[in-house]
């Protein structure tokens, strides 16, 4: 595992040299199907990377923080194509209805880091994640249908930038933005929810109403059902979990 | 002005109006609701950042000083407030900025429709909704409209008024 140990380096600041030496060594992982290998690669990667960019330990401009962000995000990305890949290699895995729950949302954040990192670099590695995602999708139209999903309005006294922490009316920041390696997200301020609704094509795919939640309303007339109404999903959500 | 004064029941030093070419206020604010009720439509937010961003004169509700809150509905559609034009001149970077956002949340609906499978035929999918108040305030053209509908139309509508305004 030498190519582990270089990219290791956690001094190295070439990091579109580190994404390409770490996707060759885990393409080549995954091929042989070691998954515990290419697993092993990832979790090493953002817990060393994950640390150095948190604490901002590299001299280098603050713009090529937003690389090793994407880095970053790609390598949490492949780490959860990974646990997919485990997940549904049993034969029988659909006829869970935790497990498919959980496959759900995973593949939910898998493809959403993947597609936030293919706004900034593509390759044919990528591509066959994203298509293979494609074909899972494609099953769970076939086993569950296109779903059904909450979709909630909420109000808020204002939101702040995570940015520069003040009021979104009153910066320049823009959502959904890198700014020196940080996505520029709107914090609610007292969040207040005004309205659910059920919708087919909601912003968060995560919130669905799974058949075996919905069952009959003992209280009266009607059915009664479980749902994820809201979701903190952040595509960097998980280098604030990563000890320093 | 008339509609200026609307503005100054709410608070707002309508002696700073002229200084600004585009206002992006409260979704409500055309409904005389008291202050402390205003709400700023979510999209309403970005737009302001990106038509400053251009070069225009902007002001949204934190620049005129209204203490309004904030709503997300955290669907697909464009929800952009109230957009009020005082100089006709800055309609061209509004449809530019406006198409934009447009194409970024479609392309947000095609990736979560692709992501749910969802059929392509599904009516939900080929209407993407723009919700505005859009009123043009100058001497040259006088225009309030309360939009709900396509993406299309809404661009269509603001380019028409664009070339009236001409």
């Amino acid at each position: 595992m030498t190519i582990v140990n270089n990219l290791l380096e956690s001094s190295e600041t070439n990091f579109e040299l580190q994404a390409a030496m770490l996707v060759e060594a885990w393409s080549m992982s995954m091929y042989k199907k070691r998954y515990e290998d290419a697993s092993k690669l990832c979790t090493d990667f953002i817990k060393n990377y994950g640390s150095a960019f948190n604490k901002r330990v590299f001299e280098v401009a603050a713009s090529e923080y937003n690389k090793l962000l994407v880095l970053l995000v790609l390598v949490k990305g492949l780490h959860e194509y990974i646990e997919l890949c485990q997940t549904t290699k049993c034969r029988n895995w659909h006829e869970n209805n935790l497990t498919v729950e959980q496959v759900w949302f995973k593949l939910c954040d898998c493809e959403e880091r993947l597609n936030f990192v293919a706004n900034y670099c593509q390759s044919i590695t990528m591509e066959k994640i994203l298509q293979d995602l494609e074909g899972l999708k494609n099953f769970f139209q076939e086993a569950f249908g296109i779903g059904t999903y909450l979709s909630p309005g909420m109000i808020a006294d204002k939101n702040l930038c995570s940015i520069c922490h003040k009021d979104a009316r009153a910066c320049s920041h823009v959502e959904g933005r890198l700014y020196d390696g940080r996505v520029c997200f709107y914090q609610p301020v007292n969040p207040q929810a005004n309205h659910v609704a059920i919708v087919k094509i909601p912003k968060d795919p995560r919130c669905r109403i799974w058949s075996w939640r919905v069952k009959d309303n003992d209280e009266g007339e009607g059915v009664k059902f479980e749902a994820p109404v809201l979701s903190s999903f952040r595509v960097d959500n998980f280098l604030q979990e990563i000890e320093s | 002005m008339e509609d200026w004064k609307e503005l100054g029941e709410f608070g707002i030093d309508t002696s700073i109006l002229s200084r600004y070419q585009i206002l992006c206020l409260p979704e409500n604010i055309q409904n005389q609701p008291d202050p402390s009720e205003l709400i700023d439509a979510g999209d309403s937010i970005t737009l302001s950042k990106l038509l400053k961003e251009e070069g225009l004169e902007c002001a949204n509700s934190y620049d005129l000083g209204l203490d309004a809150k904030v709503s997300d509905r955290r669907g697909l559609e464009l929800w952009l407030g109230s957009i009020w034009v005082l100089n006709h001149a800055a309609l061209p970077l509004l449809i530019s900025v406006v198409g934009r956002l447009l194409g970024e949340k479609i392309q947000k609906k095609l990736a979560t429709s692709k992501q749910i499978k969802a059929s392509q035929d599904d009516e939900n999918l080929e209407t993407m909704k723009v919700h505005a108040n859009l009123k043009v305030v100058n001497e040259k053209i006088n225009v309030d409209i309360e939009y709900h509908g396509d993406t299309d139309t809404f661009i269509k509508v603001l380019k028409s008024i664009n070339d009236d305004s001409e």
